[in-house]
């Protein structure tokens, strides 16, 4: 939009009368020349993505790639060296999170690994204890992990503990309600805790007290599953409550529910 | 495939350009030397940048765009003010008559123009001798209509004020 008339204004006359010098035809043969040399040089470079988004690309490969490589290479090096077998578990695991729908998975095989691996670490702390080089008494926290030793090489000695891999090989595992109610023994509220132990003990089922006993290597979940054993008639139940009650680690919570539930 | 389409599409707009781009450039310097060197420097830019360009302004509005924001650069950061290659002289010290008897008037006319600040002498150029409209060349230099407008005005009085001698000469003047 032109604001002024060039033809009522003598200024935009003599503007249009202006004249600069002219480039000769050789000039703009040599930037068509040169334009063509660019067009070839950069036609490999070119790429309708801006060249910061690529840097971008780039950035982001590094900054995630990074993390991602090392956290494989770390979980390699875990996998590496990790025992086929799976060995005693920490008390603080949740077994109800893994809990077997299938015979196969409950695998009796790996409870003969524990038992031997479990044996060899109750010689390994009775060397300790009993070595020339202690001079003091034990602590009650040694003696604490003494008794846990014990009972689970108690629980893996087959002869005292209940015949569980000869139950759980018998049948498929119990069903998804079963497998609710074992769920629910770790659940916050207390009540549907009682409510779930008390249910899993009225199935009098050998396969769920043989998933119980397990239990109870967890703190977590051992009071619970200590009450459902309690209540449950089953006889794999009832041999091992009669092993359980002479042990150092369980013996005193057993005794505390059974009183807790003669009082009921 | 459509990026070989728009490459060539580039490319071909490019040379089309070229003689406009260096008449333009020209003008804002006022030297050929110069301006062929500019169109250069602003070739390669375009290289760089063709990806930026997308169809919503003409061609020619980009590839000026890139022209005076080199030229700014030029004159700001490279070289100092420079003129047209004739010989500056005022042009109050030649007589009227002298001057309208040849093309002296027209070399004159131009260094005038291209002596203007960087700001003015690019929307003078654009909208006299390049028929930008004001929106145009609000929008190649990145400001306002009402921008250009006040700048466009504050040139043209310069110029007035300094070619007043032969304002009446252009008017008897017939342009070949």
């Amino acid at each position: 939009m032109r604001e002024t008339n060039s033809e009522s204004d003598p200024l935009d006359k003599l503007l249009l009368q202006a004249r600069w010098p002219e480039a000769d035809a050789e000039r703009l043969r040599r930037l068509q020349s040169r334009w063509q040399e660019l067009s070839a040089e950069t036609s490999l470079q070119r790429t309708p993505l801006p060249p910061a988004l690529f840097a971008g690309m780039r950035a982001h490969t590094v900054m995630v790639g990074a993390p991602v490589a090392a956290a494989l290479l770390i979980a390699f090096a875990f996998w590496a060296v990790r025992p086929s077998s799976q060995t005693v578990t920490s008390d603080q695991d949740d077994l109800t999170a893994e809990l077997p729908l299938t015979l196969e998975k409950f695998e009796p095989e790996s409870l003969e690994r524990e038992e031997s691996q479990v044996v060899v670490t109750q010689e390994t702390t009775e060397d300790v204890v009993q070595a020339p080089a202690l001079v003091r008494e034990p602590t009650m926290y040694e003696l604490a992990l003494v008794a846990r030793h014990r009972h689970r090489s108690g629980m893996a000695d087959s002869s005292a503990a209940p015949d569980t891999t000869v139950i759980v090989t018998q049948n498929q595992l119990p069903l998804e309600d079963t497998a609710e109610l074992l769920k629910a023994l770790s659940v916050p509220n207390v009540s549907k805790r009682r409510e779930a132990a008390r249910q899993l003990a009225a199935k009098q089922d050998p396969q769920v007290s043989a998933y119980l006993i397990r239990m109870t290597q967890n703190e977590a979940v051992r009071r619970e599953a200590l009450i459902a054993l309690s209540l449950s008639t089953d006889q794999v139940a009832q041999r091992y409550l009669q092993h359980a009650s002479q042990d150092l680690t369980i013996g005193p919570s057993l005794r505390a529910i059974q009183v807790m539930l003669s009082r009921r | 495939m459509a990026l070989p389409q728009g490459r060539a599409l580039f490319d071909q707009r490019m040379t089309d350009s070229l003689p406009a781009a260096l008449k333009f450039a020209i003008r804002l310097t006022g030297r050929i030397d110069a301006a062929e060197e500019l169109v250069q420097e602003a070739m390669l830019r375009a290289t760089r940048s063709w990806a930026t360009y997308r169809n919503e302004a003409s061609f020619h509005t980009w590839l000026f765009q890139i022209i005076i924001n080199l030229h700014r650069e030029f004159v700001t950061r490279k070289r100092p003010h420079e003129t047209l290659e004739q010989d500056s002289t005022d042009p109050n010290q030649h007589p009227p008559d002298a001057i309208a008897a040849g093309n002296e008037l027209e070399f004159i006319v131009a260094r005038c123009v291209s002596e203007l600040p960087i700001r003015q002498r690019e929307v003078l150029v654009l909208s006299v001798y390049e028929g930008f409209s004001t929106e145009e060349i609000a929008h190649a230099l990145q400001t306002t209509a009402a921008n250009v407008y006040s700048t466009l005005n504050v040139a043209r009085s310069k110029l007035r004020a300094r070619l007043e001698k032969y304002l009446n000469m252009a008017s008897e003047r017939v342009i070949p």
